[in-house]
């Protein structure tokens, strides 16, 4: 990992240090049992997704699984129309994360590389997009999208999340813009690059990591929505993953393995996501804590 | 005076017209609705809105759910700012300074992934996955049966005694990991020095983490702080997904208030004052704690 | 190609001022090079030509063209910069057709510019590589590709040889001088090592403290400078100033009474110089080691520098100031032992109050 080696690069190597024996088997025994308990959850809700639920009403939920039956699993899957939720989330957060980048991009460019006069004044007010809670904007949206007919639909649900990641983006791409190398910049003015040129043929090329880190961002909290899903998303086909674990609850189904079933579908994907792009996660959670 | 840089500054703003309309559209408009909306009675149907003044703050004033979502909210920033940055710190320092030299980087690496897990998932699930767990006849208390302390089985999230904790363990659960990411990507950048320096010192783990690591830490446990506390007051889907507020209103927080009141019981003013009133809070705790980090930047440490 | 005309030119940056009623013209196919130290506003000026600056009032005209109002690209310049801000995503081969493409210049145009760029520069092998791949001196040559391949009518040079190591940047300097000898193209050149400025310009032009201070050939800048500023900035070592005590006449022209006694001859004429506040100026070449009869000034020797053509003594006088002189080849002085120069008369110059130089009459 990126982070990794530059990790590796300031830590003493641990040839060199003197291993003081037994402690240290214990702190490593200590944070093998946090660890055990943090994804206790995890393996509770994959073992027991595969198992009978007589299995499970005669060995109880921790032990393994005595066979392998997806039927739990099945049946969730198609109760919920999970394919179809799976769709709509990447959907959404595909194209929020898009948005809320490009949109991010615009205006990082115009405060960072253009200074423009009252460009901090706007990155204070956008402040209060990170800051104000969904509830208070939920419900004159709510109102507005009925009557632009865009309620229940998709599309009001990405412009909506992706205007308020714009916040968080236009921060991080301003910052990084405002230490972008002017040279460059005046070097393809006089090249006779219009602005839009710059920014297109000049910057972004230069800058796809940290688009990219930014974008995975967005699409993992995009994806991990709750609130405005749940509230313009009303019809069955157009919720999301999130939605449908929340509104589960409220079956409060009693059987054991389709609620394990349920979780497992439900946090499988992100697992996914994660395994795939670690490396740019951790990365970039280092870019944005530490400016 | 400066003519060609006015006009050349000129086209730069045009960039920011799509990203200031939609932040007009989708965050300031609302926001000024609302605080209107507050200020009425309303069933958000065709019936228009009627003033009443006041009303309904003063009858929040009274209202004993809402002090309640409050004082839930301040027991929520300990579980979900003041616990996982502690926790964070100290699992931070011991992986990064410890299991590293001790072990290998991978051991490390290998920790800080399995406990970031958590971060990762969509909170509803999560809070599925533990009401699951956390159920009267589920494992939790399967286990503690299974170990003989069967009398410490509850009904973890039926129970207003135990609802509370039990999901601000879920939270601790959840929030860890990213305090854990974030200092361990900012220790670093610690010069190892100032360890080694410490160890010939002859500091004890303990004197070096007071010591080093949580002053050079400062800039990102105060992001994490600030991020992490204004996630608390916002906190929501955990709420939703495993207590509905309840039992009787024993977790609710005022997001979940105002959700109910929106769209339970439709009523609106209400409701809008609630999130109003949250709102400002939360401006109000923002400003003072960004006052307090550029103070501490300021004076230096 | 195309000359260079500069009017009343002022700039400020906010409340400060940075340059003052500059007024300038550059001739077509000159090289010339603004000399000065750090903050004199050099670096602002090119830019202002540029476009890079915005000006606070006056006019620019570049081949009698109004430009000063003009976006950088409309201006017919092409500029080096110092840290050679090449596009770094780019191969050389694009970062040089970028600004080509950009103003819709036919394929064949094109390669056709870049091969011969190439050819100038000896870099052709380079052309498919990313500036990442490059080393520092390569990457100066594709800055000075791009440069060239716009064919402009001025190029503009922005220290470019700081950022190169020392062997580098004297061969460099060499095939700059080269490259306008080719093109015949007009360049203005920023930088404060005079060394650079007196090997490469057609012309100086040293700048002081929001001012020009002298226009002139290296030769006559040496030579003849027109202020105390100009003496002391080019040369190295740099000139000797010695205060005078007391003047007095000789044929109309002057003669100077040091406060350690000695009595200089010069060719500098009486006329136009006032009482009191003056300096004498001479260059350690024009001070030769002599004997004590034949001296006209001496004292006792402090330091010795041998740099192998020549070696720079370091005497203090007997008052108690310090003047530097010469001896060629490795002198056998030795230090502590007194010592005499003869001064060259006409190589004489006299500082006024004003700092104003006043030099020989022939």
């Amino acid at each position: 990992m990126a982070t990794a080696s530059s990790i590796s690069t300031h830590t003493v190597s641990a040839e060199h240090r003197v291993r003081s024996g037994f402690g240290r088997w214990v702190v490593l025994g200590i944070l093998l049992v946090f660890l055990a308990g943090t994804l206790f959850p995890f393996f509770l809700a994959a073992v027991n997704a595969i198992k009978t639920p007589s299995d499970y009403a005669a060995n109880g939920p921790l032990a393994l699984p005595r066979s392998f039956d997806l039927t739990a699993l099945k049946n969730f899957w198609a109760t919920v129309d999970f394919p179809r939720k799976l769709f709509n989330s990447v959907l959404i957060s595909g194209c929020t994360a898009i948005l809320a980048v490009v949109l991010s991009l615009l205006n990082a460019y115009a405060i960072g590389i253009g200074r423009v006069r009252g460009g901090q004044g706007v990155l204070v007010l956008l402040l209060i997009s990170i800051m104000a809670p969904q509830e208070a904007l939920v419900y004159p949206l709510y109102y507005m999208s009925k009557q632009v007919g865009l309620f229940d639909s998709m599309l009001s649900v990405i412009l909506i999340i992706g205007v308020l990641h714009t916040a968080f983006g236009t921060y991080l791409l301003s910052s990084v813009l405002a230490t972008f190398p002017r040279e460059i910049i005046e070097a393809a003015q006089i090249d006779n690059a219009s602005r839009w040129q710059i920014l297109w043929m000049v910057i972004v090329p230069v800058l796809r990591p940290t688009l990219a880190v930014l974008a995975t961002f967005f699409f993992i909290w995009t994806w991990n929505e709750f609130l405005i899903p749940l509230v313009f998303l009303v019809s069955n086909n157009n919720q999301t993953i999130s939605v449908a674990m929340g509104v589960l609850t409220g079956a409060n189904t009693q059987d054991p393995t389709a609620i394990a079933a349920a979780s497992l579908l439900g946090i499988t994907p992100t697992i996914i996501f994660f395994l795939i792009f670690q490396r740019t996660l951790t990365r970039g959670v280092a870019v944005g804590a530490v400016k | 005076m400066d003519k060609s840089k006015s006009a050349g500054r000129a086209g730069y703003y045009l960039y920011m017209i799509p990203g200031v309309l939609g932040f007009v559209l989708i965050v300031l408009v609302p926001l000024i609705a609302n605080f209107a909306i507050s200020f009425t009675t309303w069933k958000g149907g065709v019936i228009p809105p009627r003033y009443v003044g006041f009303e309904n703050y003063q009858r929040l004033l009274h209202d004993a759910a809402f002090w309640g979502s409050i004082q839930h909210t301040l027991l929520f920033i300990i579980s979900m700012t003041i616990v996982p940055i502690i926790l964070g710190l100290v699992l931070a320092a011991v992986l990064f300074d410890y299991i590293s030299a001790q072990f290998s980087q991978t051991w490390s690496s290998f920790f800080r992934a399995g406990f970031y897990l958590p971060q990762i998932l969509p909170l509803t699930a999560a809070g599925v996955l533990w009401a699951w767990i956390l159920n009267p006849i589920g494992i939790i208390n399967a286990v503690l049966k299974a170990i003989g302390l069967d009398f410490m089985a509850k009904n973890w999230l039926g129970d207003a005694t135990y609802a509370l904790w039990a999901v601000s363990a879920v939270i601790v659960w959840v929030q860890v990991g990213y305090c854990l990411v974030v200092f361990m990507s900012g220790l670093a950048r610690v010069d190892p020095s100032l360890y080694e320096a410490a160890e010939l010192d002859n500091a004890s783990w303990f004197a070096r983490f007071r010591a080093i690591t949580i002053p050079m830490l400062m800039p990102e446990i105060f992001v994490v702080a600030l991020t992490t506390l204004i996630a608390a007051l916002k906190v929501f889907a955990p709420i939703y997904v495993l207590t509905s507020g309840g039992p009787d209103n024993a977790t609710t927080v005022p997001s979940y208030l105002s959700y109910y009141h929106f769209f339970t019981t439709n009523r609106v003013g209400y409701a809008a004052a609630i999130a109003t009133l949250q709102t400002v809070m939360t401006i109000i705790l923002g400003i003072v704690f960004l006052r307090m980090q550029s103070k501490q930047a300021e004076g230096g440490h | 190609m195309a000359g260079i005309n500069i009017k009343s030119l002022t700039k400020h940056f906010g409340a400060v001022q940075v340059l003052n009623d500059i007024d300038l013209t550059i001739e077509r196919g000159e090289f010339v090079v603004f000399l000065g130290g750090s903050g004199c506003g050099k670096s602002t000026l090119l830019r202002m030509i540029a476009g890079l600056e915005t000006i606070t009032s006056g006019e620019i005209w570049i081949g009698g063209k109004r430009v000063d109002q003009l976006p950088p690209g409309e201006r017919g310049v092409s500029m080096v910069f110092q840290s050679y801000a090449l596009y770094p995503h780019m191969t050389v081969r694009d970062n040089m057709s970028f600004g080509l493409k950009n103003i819709k210049t036919p394929k064949h145009e094109i390669a056709r510019r870049i091969e011969e760029a190439a050819k100038i520069l000896e870099m052709p092998h380079l052309l498919d590589r990313k500036p990442s791949a490059l080393s520092g001196g390569q990457r100066q040559r594709v800055a000075i590709g791009r440069a060239i391949v716009r064919e402009p009518d001025v190029f503009l040079f922005d220290e470019p040889l700081s950022n190169l190591d020392a062997g580098l940047r004297t061969r460099t300097r060499v095939e700059l001088a080269q490259l306008h000898e080719r093109l015949g193209a007009t360049m203005v050149f920023v930088t404060h090592d005079q060394v650079e400025a007196m090997t490469l310009a057609d012309r100086i032009v040293l700048l002081n403290n929001k001012k020009i201070e002298q226009v002139a050939t290296p030769v006559e800048i040496y030579t003849r400078p027109a202020t105390r500023y100009v003496a002391q900035f080019v040369g190295s070592p740099g000139m000797n100033f010695i205060n005078i005590a007391g003047l007095d006449e000789a044929g109309g022209l002057a003669t100077a009474t040091l406060p350690d006694g000695s009595v200089i001859k010069t060719a500098v004429a009486l006329n136009g110089l006032s009482n009191s506040g003056l300096t004498l100026g001479i260059r350690p070449e024009h001070l030769v080691v002599t004997t004590a009869e034949k001296g006209d000034i001496g004292g006792q020797v402090e330091t010795i520098e041998r740099l192998g053509d020549r070696s720079l003594v370091h005497v203090r006088l007997k008052d108690g100031s310090k003047i530097i002189g010469t001896d060629p080849g490795m002198t056998t002085i030795t230090t502590g032992s007194p010592i005499a120069f003869a001064v060259e008369a006409t190589k004489v110059s006299i500082f006024d109050e004003k700092d104003a130089a006043h030099h020989s009459v022939n």
